[in-house]
């Protein structure tokens, strides 16, 4: 049982202040969505959190059990247990997936995996997520489709077994039926040792993984927090209502 | 395994004669087991290899030197009619030198050179000559400066005979305070008709400090031919580092994936296990 919680970060790209005090509390077997019009700061609290060096935390405080995450490397913070699935991963040439996906099991077990062990794991996952035969051969995302992109992400996902995931925008792009499979090998992995924050725009994929909370993101703040009753509200009416019900202005990024 | 080390002792090895400065593969020779010729802190600094007609055979050539004082390094190779050469080639000098590497590959013969350049400082010329028709030549090399390492390496490959094809593709590797630049030069004279030239340069530097400097140059005398180049220089990308970070993997380790990564295409090449792991296992310890 583990837990991450955020509290009043503020983070900057560029001198420009993004996210102005989240606080946030996610605990093991928990399902967070994080919903909200484009340029709210959902994907900055994603890469804050994982440490992309082109954010910076200027007050705040991000903890996952005892560790101060924004006191540690990016790589660190996924070895204690932090995982984002990106919403647009890197190709890397050269790299297979199998040989990346292995050095990295390794990394966050701190311990070598027995090369039979790994693979049969591997393959299982990557067959769970219905992906290609020759996928750990293939090159890191090269020459991978979107759709392709995002399960690899979940793959990478189902083998490291972080404590916590952030999904950013896992479904933006996916087909029905990728939505589908992602949403419920994600699903899946909701246990007592796993919780998982789900940022996104659209409500679909919120069938295929229940969120035990859903929260709105206004202008780098979560202005509102509850349940699937949220969902039902933002899929008939959009998010124009929060301006009136919480008396906020705001401009809707992906409108301009 | 058939090793020569020149100036020692060897051991007789069917098919190939060894004089003072020279190494014959014997006419119709196919060796099966690779021949691996060393020279260890300067045996000889000069010496040429004969491959007869219709040999086949793969080479690993290593030179390992480590005298205070400057080497100066001649060595040829004659590849003569319909031979068939595999040719690893490794220099690791580790105070300073100059190579030069002169190759001539006569009618319808192959040499695929694969070079892995490891030295301290050192300038390499790898000058080969496409002297006979159907002479085809695939160049595939590494250069790796760490440190403050200093590598110069040209690649000079000149068609003085119609029908023949020549490709090379060398990367660099600058971590530290190093230094490389690589010169690429494909040359088809007049009348060399029904021939091809391709280069591809690639660098990439680790560090700020890092230099590398790439020169793709094509000197074309004759409108039947093919040919092409590509260059390119960069860093490693600060978003992939992040992205392999943000798996648990650390830095340096991260580092070294994308540039094992960034030689996949020499590498691969080589299909001989016992070189392939004697590259990796090079590479591994500079980078």
């Amino acid at each position: 049982m583990s837990t991450l919680k955020i509290e009043n970060l503020h983070v900057s790209i560029e001198n420009k202040e993004i996210l102005k005090g989240v606080n946030l509390v996610v605990k093991s077997g928990e399902v967070h969505a994080i919903m909200g019009p484009n340029g709210t700061g959902k994907s900055t609290l994603a890469s804050a959190l994982m440490g992309h060096p082109k954010y910076e935390v200027t007050d705040g405080s991000a903890m996952l059990d005892d560790e101060n995450l924004l006191e540690l490397e990016v790589d660190e913070r996924a070895r204690a247990g932090l995982f984002l699935a990106m919403q647009y991963p890197q190709e890397v040439s050269g790299v297979t997936n199998s040989d990346f996906m292995r050095s990295a099991l390794r990394a966050v077990r701190g311990e070598e995996i027995p090369l039979i062990e790994f693979i049969m794991q591997y393959e299982k996952n990557a067959q769970d997520l219905k992906m290609r035969e020759d996928l750990p051969h293939r090159y890191l995302n090269e020459g991978f489709s979107g759709g392709e992109r995002k399960r690899n992400e979940i793959l990478q996902l189902k083998t490291l077994k972080p404590k916590f995931a952030i999904l950013d925008e896992i479904d933006s792009g996916l087909d029905i039926d990728a939505l589908r499979i992602v949403g419920e090998n994600v699903s899946d992995m909701v246990s007592p040792d796993f919780g998982c924050i789900l940022i996104t725009h659209y409500q679909r994929i919120l069938d295929y993984i229940k969120p035990t909370h859903v929260h709105i993101m206004i202008d780098g703040r979560i202005v509102l927090t509850g349940g699937e009753d949220l969902i039902k509200k933002i899929d008939q009416n959009g998010y124009e209502w929060i301006k009136d019900e919480l008396g906020i202005d705001f401009e809707d990024g992906s409108l301009e | 395994m058939n090793q020569i080390v020149v100036n020692q002792k060897t051991s007789n090895i069917d098919g190939v004669k060894i004089d003072a400065s020279t190494i014959t593969v014997l006419k119709n020779t196919v060796l099966d087991d690779t021949l691996t010729i060393k020279l260890i802190d300067r045996s000889t600094e000069n010496l040429t290899i004969n491959v007869e007609n219709n040999a086949i055979v793969k080479i690993i050539f290593e030179i390992q030197d480590a005298l205070k004082t400057e080497a100066n390094y001649n060595i040829v190779l004659n590849t003569f009619n319909n031979t068939n050469v595999k040719f690893l080639f490794i220099a690791d000098v580790a105070h300073e030198g100059v190579l030069n590497f002169k190759g001539n590959a006569y009618n319808d013969s192959n040499i695929e050179f694969i070079g892995s350049f490891i030295s301290n400082k050192l300038t390499a010329k790898v000058h080969l000559d496409l002297l006979g028709r159907g002479a085809n030549l695939k160049v595939r090399t590494i250069t790796v400066s760490a440190l403050n390492n200093n590598q110069v390496l040209d690649v000079h490959m000149i068609h003085h005979a119609p029908n023949t094809f020549a490709d090379m593709t060398n990367i660099g590797i600058a971590s530290g305070e190093g230094i490389v630049k690589l010169n690429g030069v494909g040359e088809i004279n007049q009348g060399m008709k029904g021939s091809s030239a391709f280069q591809t340069l690639r660098g990439i530097i680790t560090s700020d400090k890092a230099q590398i400097d790439v020169n793709p140059i094509l000197i074309i005398d004759e409108f039947d031919v093919t040919a092409g180049h590509a260059a390119t220089v960069g860093k490693i990308e600060e978003e992939v580092l992040y992205y392999l970070m943000s798996r648990g993997l650390p830095e340096v380790e991260a580092q070294k994936l994308i540039i094992y990564g960034f030689l996949r295409p020499v590498l691969d090449e080589i299909d001989d296990a016992l070189i392939k792991e004697h590259v990796e296992k090079i590479i591994d310890e500079r980078i």
